[in-house]
């Protein structure tokens, strides 16, 4: 950090944490790092499937450990951080007030970072909830649900004490996705029931206070684990969370982002206020509605499976007023899209949110989704929404915010395209190879009614490509890890600096409002 | 719309929490549906296997969920809601790079678990399962546990059944082999052991039957098909030592109406082509070999039983091509083949 107000020797750690956008910068760096070691876990897992044995014996490694670890660590780790990040860099900027408080929220990320690092080592060693996406154990639930709600009264205070009157339409996705989030994130992991507990012959309910079943007397009944409820309303829940957690967060998250950075780096003001509106409320009303698409193949209640249907093809609502919207603020000005390396990133992972969220809609269909459940495709789709879009969208985010952060000029350019050429070229591939994996498996088991076990001779050599655009994945995230932390460790700003920042005129911007400014400096 | 802190606020709040009524809370209070009539609650030693099944996060791959359609899987029973009242958290899955495993009672024997927990390629040399070795002891056995009760009442019983099944075919095992291969043609159909093989004991065929044989049998069998692969350790009885079964080259697919087969009357190939077709389809109740019904089609369980005979247990190769070179090739290849592993 290289504010050059304070002398390096006096600043105490305390003032350390409240410099203006010290939390922001911290955000984005702990993203960067996460999204670096994600990548890893995300190639190991891949190359076990096809050389299983790799690593074979060791508890912490095997693949069904390593997924949830991965999973979480890309969705807690990476996408929350970098979120955290931006949306502490976005905010004040958009308020025209300072962070309240930098100090906050760079504590809040110091213990973020702890929790989930701890996290994930409990899911390593075994110690899950074995729900997807709610899988760190409760000692992990209770700090994240803090600090989610610490987040957001970091964010509302600010907001609260805006400046500027209007508030754009970034800060109603912000608002909503820290009030949703933290919200969901209880619902999902039933954190009401932190413990496993069960009926005991003596007909009292009974804690099982260690976490080794091998304490269980016999004759037990009610058996309750913990962060479950029981039955297949277990499955309602989690999935009730687990796509909210996506669609009312990380969404809304990125969206927010998107339509932060589009209208800033183009100097273009958002074509229509209405279709935000729209957009915000159908995202609200309809992606809750969604979860249970999950669960159209398991025996829930058809009541609910219409339910979502209906949420999931109506989603084409919000998808499409922002996807409009975006690209109607874009008109005219799609060549900024090749010299703007930021821009470019996020328009995308803007494109690759329609993408998905129209494959999205489609394999909620019915008739679809019994074709592809199951199998490869949907890995597939999820990587096409959570790396190809919001991936994407973070790493603009990233490569756009941390020069702005330490007025620095970003440190290689070329680094930073020939990340985005092997993203680009990795996810499409990956996605590709998946989603013909899936077909394969599907029409194999559907289409010919063959066994699961016979069609995996079909799916390896798929296995195998994805291994290898995964790995081309894994270097353009580490080459962007690479240039953030070189673009910090610079030597003080130059006197040019203006010329080798992505936007360099901070002031100039015409917003509709003329919102976009810097916060003042306190 | 004037949108103000307030409203995005108190608008976000209330719009998910009213869904959230909706969509869980209404769902957690009327869907409620009993056990069905299958269904029964865990043992504390089946609750402590399944632990180990959610640790080990076998849900990522091994779905919980028969539907109608999925022919193969299970035992035909789609899954009901209230299959799953006992269970808690909901094992539903969302994946299936394995089979699944809802119906999985009874499906193997112990010992096959045993083995392939140990390494999935010891008893399937494609499988892309981890191998969980590190789950040792009282760990592994009540995953076992847990694995042969799903399927309800009825996967119990099919893995009792397993278990019966297998006192007898352990004390054949230990009569020695000839008494052992007597003993399980007894519990074939007679039709099917002398069935005649539509598939002549070609070169093409035993080509092909030694890829099949490499892909789905060598694990336990051995590649020399003297019963050691890596698997027998594990099982008991272990797999079949072809080579024991000596042959004097008689044809053995040659039908013979009511056959009967004597080992101390005769030396010839006890285990016919029919044996190994029917064995192979539906595998051996009570023993580790599985069956292959819905993963190898007609032509090549008869494909991978010519390889057997041809080059365990001396059946005689048809010359079917009529071409001479490619006769004279396939001396060659079959004398080195043929080379017997020590006794
Ligand atoms: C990487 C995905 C993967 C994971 C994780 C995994 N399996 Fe498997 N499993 C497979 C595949 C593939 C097969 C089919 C091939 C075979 O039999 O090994 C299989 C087969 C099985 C079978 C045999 C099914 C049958 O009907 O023949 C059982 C039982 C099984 N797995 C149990 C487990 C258990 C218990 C765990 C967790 C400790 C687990 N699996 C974890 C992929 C996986
Ligand atoms: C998981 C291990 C396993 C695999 C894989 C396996 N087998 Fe077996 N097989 C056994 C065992 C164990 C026995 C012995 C049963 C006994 O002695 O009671 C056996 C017995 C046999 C027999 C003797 C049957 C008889 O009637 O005498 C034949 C033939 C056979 N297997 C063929 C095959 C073929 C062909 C394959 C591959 C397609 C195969 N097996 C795969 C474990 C296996
Ligand atoms: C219109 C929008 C979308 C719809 C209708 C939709 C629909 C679906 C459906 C039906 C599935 C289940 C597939 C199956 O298992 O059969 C699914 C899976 C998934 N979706 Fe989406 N999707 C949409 C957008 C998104 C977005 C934007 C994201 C990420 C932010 C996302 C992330 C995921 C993930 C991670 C999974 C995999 C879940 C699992 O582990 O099984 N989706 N989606």
């Amino acid at each position: 950090m290289s504010d050059t107000t304070y002398p390096a020797a006096r600043v105490s750690f305390w003032e350390r944490l409240d410099r203006p956008d010290s939390a922001a910068l911290f955000g984005l760096i702990s993203g960067a790092v996460w999204f670096a070691i994600g990548v890893i876990y995300g190639l190991t897992m891949s190359n076990e499937l096809t050389t299983p044995d790799i690593f074979a014996g060791i508890p912490q490694l095997v693949f069904s450990r390593l997924r949830p670890a991965h999973v979480n660590m890309m969705l807690f780790g990476f996408l929350s951080t970098a979120f955290y990040g931006a949306w502490y860099f976005i905010v004040p900027r958009l308020c025209k007030t300072p962070l309240r408080s930098n100090r906050a929220a760079n504590i809040l990320l110091i213990l973020w970072n702890l929790t989930i690092a701890v996290g994930t080592i409990a899911l390593m060693n075994g110690d899950t909830q074995g729900k997807e996406y709610t899988e760190y154990p409760w000692y992990i639930d209770w700090p994240v649900e803090i600090l989610l709600i610490v987040n957001a009264v970091i964010i509302f205070q600010t907001i609260a004490a805006r400046v500027e009157p209007k508030l754009y339409v970034s800060l109603w996705y912000i608002g909503g996705s820290v009030i949703w989030i933290a919200l969901m994130y209880c619902i999902g992991s039933v954190m009401w029931h932190p413990f496993t507990t069960y009926l005991g012959s003596d007909g009292h309910t009974h804690i099982l206070w260690s976490n080794n079943a091998s304490s269980l007397p016999a004759g037990v009944s009610n058996f309750q684990r913990t962060g479950a409820v029981t039955g297949l309303d277990d499955a309602v829940w989690n999935w009730f969370y687990g796509h909210n957690v996506f669609g009312l967060y990380i969404t809304t998250g990125g969206i927010a982002i998107t339509y932060y950075l589009v209208p800033k780096l183009t100097r273009r003001p958002l074509y229509s206020h209405l279709m935000s509106l729209i957009g915000f409320w159908a995202i609200a009303l309809l992606y809750t509605n969604t979860g249970q698409h999950h669960l159209l193949q398991a025996p829930i209640p058809n009541w609910l499976k219409i339910v979502s249907i209906i949420g999931s093809i109506s989603l084409f609502i919000p998808v499409f007023a922002f996807s409009t919207n975006l690209f109607m603020t874009m008109r005219g000005q799609w060549g900024q899209m090749l010299e703007n390396t930021p821009l470019r990133f996020v328009l995308t992972g803007a494109f690759f949110y329609l993408a998905a969220s129209f494959q999205g809609t489609i394999q909620s269909f019915m008739a679809v989704n019994r074709f592809v459940h199951f199998t490869q495709w949907t890995v597939a789709h999820a990587h096409l929404a959570l790396l190809g879009a919001f991936g994407f969208i973070a790493s603009g985010a990233t490569l756009y915010m941390v020069p702005q952060i330490v007025r620095k000029p970003i440190w290689s350019r070329n680094f930073a395209d020939v990340q985005y050429w092997l993203m680009l070229v990795g996810i499409n591939g990956f996605f590709w190879a998946l989603t013909a994996a899936g077909l394969a498996q599907a029409s194999a088991w559907v289409t010919l009614g063959e066994q699961v076990t016979k069609a995996y001779p079909v799916v390896k050599p798929y296995f195998f490509l994805r291994s290898a655009f995964g790995g081309m994945i894994v270097v353009g995230v580490w080459m962007q890890l690479i240039n953030v932390i070189q673009t910090v460790r610079q030597p003080a700003p130059r006197k040019d600096m203006d010329r080798y920042l992505s936007l360099s005129d901070l002031h100039e911007f015409a917003a509709p409002a003329g919102i976009l400014d810097d916060p003042p400096v306190r | 719309m004037k949108m103000t802190p307030i409203t995005v606020a108190l608008g976000a709040t209330l719009i998910f929490l009213s869904v959230a009524l909706a969509n869980v809370l209404i769902p957690s209070v009327v869907f409620r549906p009993p056990p069905t009539p299958n269904t029964r609650p865990y043992t504390a030693q089946e609750l402590e296997g399944r632990e180990v099944y959610v640790k080990n996060g076998c849900v990522y791959c091994h779905s919980q969920d028969t539907r109608p359609m999925d022919w193969g899987e299970g035992s035909g029973f789609a899954a009901q809601p209230g299959d799953y009242a006992y269970d808690s958290p909901h094992l539903v899955g969302s994946a299936r790079n394995g089979p699944d495993l809802f119906r999985e009672g009874g499906y193997h024997p112990d010992d096959w678990h045993w083995a392939h927990f140990e390494n999935p390629r010891y008893t399937r040399p494609q499988s892309f399962m981890p191998s969980y070795s590190y789950i040792k002891g009282v760990e592994r056995r009540n995953l076992i546990a847990y694995l042969q009760c799903l399927g309800g009442r009825m996967g119990t019983s099919r893995a009792n059944q397993q278990r019966e099944l297998k006192v007898n075919l352990v004390k054949y095992y230990e009569k020695g082999a000839g008494e052992n291969v007597a003993y399980l043609n007894s519990t074939l159909p007679n039709d099917w052991l002398a069935m005649p093989n539509p598939e002549p004991v070609s070169r093409g065929s035993v080509e092909r039957g030694r890829v099949l044989y490499v892909a789905y049998c060598a694990g336990c069998h051995g590649e020399h098909g003297d019963g050691r692969g890596p698997a027998k350790t594990y099982l008991n009885p272990p797999p079949m030592d072809f080579t024991l079964v000596q042959a004097s080259g008689a044809r053995p697919q040659e039908p013979t109406s009511g056959y009967h087969y004597d080992y101390r009357k005769n030396e010839v190939s006890a285990i016919t082509n029919g044996a190994i077709y029917y064995v192979v389809l539906y595998g051996i109740p009570g023993s580790a070999m599985p069956q292959f019904k819905g993963q190898l089609p007609s032509e090549k369980i008869w494909d991978v039983g010519n390889y057997v005979g041809w080059a365990f247990m001396g059946w005689k190769m048809e010359p079917d091509s009529g071409r001479i070179e490619e006769l004279a090739k396939l001396n060659k290849i079959s004398k080195k083949d043929r080379k017997k592993p020590p006794a």
